[in-house]
């Protein structure tokens, strides 16, 4: 017996709004399986209520389904990581190889004339270490968000942080601190300026590089997620 | 249902997952629990508590891999072996086997029910 559409969306609201869930990959998946369950108890004849709550209860009641999300992302976070590794690795196969050439390629051109062509290098860093602490709001916002979310609700105002944020967050602040660091290391070494220009150059381009992965991560997984779950 | 039996279940529940799925091509959740309620006529029940997290740590492994496709207009969540981690999943299932194969000769030394 199928469920009604009604019927549907108190399962999906059961998640969304007494569970609390944001996971969107989770969600659905335990929808699907609550669905299962509540047709088969309905084709023995019980009225929807107490399918549903049987359902919970087989899942260990609403506190078991938010631990569950919680060891979900655990897993869904490791998998995320291999993602971006992959598509970190596609960027130098195929199509995608001719983008990556041409990146490097300008971002080659560009560290060759400030290495020959700009006096006052150590400004550059001041505003580069203004900018990493700037930007390091962003990182170290998120997280209590995403820890309490479930459960300080004006924290939702503006839309839930799902793993695949706090993953590219986390990312790109740290490829952005690593690369920073490396760049300003190198200036500090003492290699001749072709030299120094020559690593810059690899170090800013495989930062964008993996800028131009975390944007087709973005786009791949988390398109509508905001949405969906509102 | 016996409650012992469901505790032996839910520490070997990661054999259970592998060997159902090097069976099948694909499984999602809910055929799983339906799977073993069928292959032991009832008597042992994987619990949704037990087995989401284990398949969600395999797949954050790499063992398991997903794919979703659209079922009666909701999404469905697919797990099968991944194709480059058979030979781990056959491993495992082997550690499995053999672990019960030295369990069986532990047990069958004498009568279970003759202990003094």
């Amino acid at each position: 017996m199928k469920i009604t559409q009604a019927q549907y969306f108190e399962i999906e609201e059961f998640f969304t709004k007494n569970c609390k869930l944001v996971e969107t990959d989770f969600i659905k998946e335990m929808t699907d399986h609550f669905i299962d369950a509540i047709e088969s108890k309905l084709t023995e004849s019980f009225p929807f209520d107490k399918a549903m709550d049987l359902t919970i209860k087989d899942f260990g009641g609403l506190g078991a389904i938010q631990k569950m999300e919680w060891q979900f992302r655990m897993g869904f976070m490791k998998k995320q990581i291999r993602v971006l590794w992959a598509l970190e690795k596609s960027q130098f196969a195929g199509i995608k190889l001719l983008r990556t050439a041409i990146v490097s390629a300008a971002i080659t051109a560009l560290c060759l004339y400030l290495g020959f062509f700009t006096k006052n290098v150590a400004d550059s860093y001041d505003f580069l270490s203004g900018l990493i602490s700037g930007a390091s709001i962003v990182p170290v916002l998120t997280l209590p968000i995403f820890l309490l979310q479930r459960y300080v609700k004006w924290l939702r105002v503006f839309g839930v942080i799902k793993s695949q944020m706090v993953v590219r967050v986390y990312v790109t602040y740290a490829l952005f601190v690593i690369s920073a660091l490396s760049s300003y290391a190198l200036t500090e070494s003492g290699f001749t300026v072709l030299a120094s220009a020559l690593l810059n150059a690899v170090i800013w381009s495989i930062l964008s590089i993996s800028f131009i992965s975390l944007i087709e991560y973005s786009q791949k997984y988390e398109g509508n997620y905001w949405y969906s779950t509102k | 249902m016996n409650k012992n039996a469901q505790q032996l279940l839910k520490g070997s529940i990661n054999a259970v997952i592998l060997k159902l799925l090097s069976e099948t091509e694909r499984m999602y959740g809910y055929e799983i629990c339906q799977r073993v309620k069928e292959i032991t006529s009832g008597e042992l029940r994987i619990t949704e508590g037990a087995l989401y997290p284990a398949l969600h740590k395999l797949e954050g492994e790499g063992i398991l891999t997903t794919q979703t496709e659209v079922v009666d207009g909701r999404a469905r969540k697919y797990y099968s072996i991944a194709s480059n981690q058979q030979g781990n999943a056959v491993d495992r299932l082997a550690m499995i086997q053999n672990f019960l194969n030295q369990l069986q000769l532990i047990l069958e030394t004498k009568d279970l029910i003759s202990i003094p």
